[in-house]
């Protein structure tokens, strides 16, 4: 019995003795991204076509709908906006103008909203929480009113996408 | 009979001790990846939908020997993340020479071969990573801690 002891007992320590015949090494991944803006529309001009104002009160732009992608990387509950700013009101010259609050847009797509041109404050536009590429369209259309006078009118406006 | 059962049981224990120390016999050596750390650097999804690492390769020395005729393997896995908007998964390898090198995607949950072969090697990977650029990161500097396991059998 105590020799069966015995022999158990060096079987059971040769067993736990046993090693692990592996080898491990560390290796780090680092990874920096910064903020980034960047704003597609489909066209770099509208035009509205002239209309008889009883039949047309609204004239919708010739390109309607305006395609418009905003992609973004800011921080995770970070805001990013999207704004439009006139320089003044349409003109066709010699103190000839439209107000630029006849000018408004009807938006699709997710954070897209519509609004009114202003050629003195930032209007909204778009808003996202965090990074990504965001996809819409706008719509154009303005007043049509028996008020103004004939020309050809032009205004340049400014969209700004912001990524804090 | 208490003799037989007493030879036995001995010879049981010499040769279980023999298998050992022919086990014992067996060197497994990782070398240290080389560089130890890769950065993947800001870029324009657009432009760069697929960003390489700097630097652009790292070396991994493997050596077993006193393996004769047993497997072993080499294995990857990340300790998460970089962040909850990049996946590790979004990081992949393609590694020379092939075979014993595989190429693979890195995982935090599931360890993934990256050379695998049977007996004694003597081997030099060449490693290189690269991350799938998308809008949907969030800004940030991030790291995660990775390990490679030499193992045999």
């Amino acid at each position: 019995m105590k020799k069966f002891s015995l022999v158990l007992g060096i079987l059971g320590l040769l067993l736990t003795s046993i090693p692990v015949f592996a080898a491990q090494q560390t290796f780090t991944v680092n990874m920096g991204v910064s903020a980034r803006a960047k704003l597609t529309l489909g066209v770099s001009a509208i035009n509205f076509p002239d209309a008889d104002p009883d039949a047309i009160p609204s004239i919708a732009a010739i390109e309607n709908a305006i395609s418009v992608t905003a992609k973004v990387r800011t921080g995770l509950s970070s805001i990013a906006t999207l704004t439009h700013r006139a320089t003044g009101n349409l003109s066709a010259g010699s103190g000839i103008t439209i107000p630029i609050g006849n000018v408004t847009w009807t938006a699709t797509g997710a954070g897209y909203v519509a609004g009114a041109m202003s050629s003195s404050t930032d209007v909204q536009a778009g808003s996202w929480t965090g990074s990504g590429s965001y996809s819409g369209t706008f719509s154009y259309f303005i007043v049509n009113s028996w008020s103004y006078v004939i020309g050809n009118y032009t205004v340049s406006s400014t969209y700004i996408l912001t990524a804090p | 009979m208490k003799k037989l059962l007493f030879i036995s049981i001995l010879s049981i224990a010499f040769f279980i001790s023999y298998e050992i120390q022919s086990a014992l016999a067996q060197n497994v050596t990782l070398g240290i990846p080389n560089p130890s750390s890769i950065t993947f650097n800001d870029a324009d999804p657009d432009l760069q939908p697929l960003l390489s690492s700097t630097p652009n390769s790292v070396s991994l020395d493997i050596k077993i020997s006193g393996n004769p005729g047993s497997p072993w393997k080499l294995t990857h896995l990340a300790a998460g993340d970089l962040s909850p908007s990049i996946p590790i998964s979004n990081i992949s390898w393609t590694v020379t020479p092939q075979p014993p090198f595989v190429n693979g995607s890195m995982n935090k949950t599931v360890a993934q071969t990256a050379a695998q072969g049977v007996g004694n090697v003597n081997q030099t990977g060449t490693f290189t990573f690269r991350i799938t650029n998308l809008w949907t990161y969030n800004t940030g500097n991030f790291s995660v801690v990775t390990t490679f396991t030499l193992s045999a059998p």
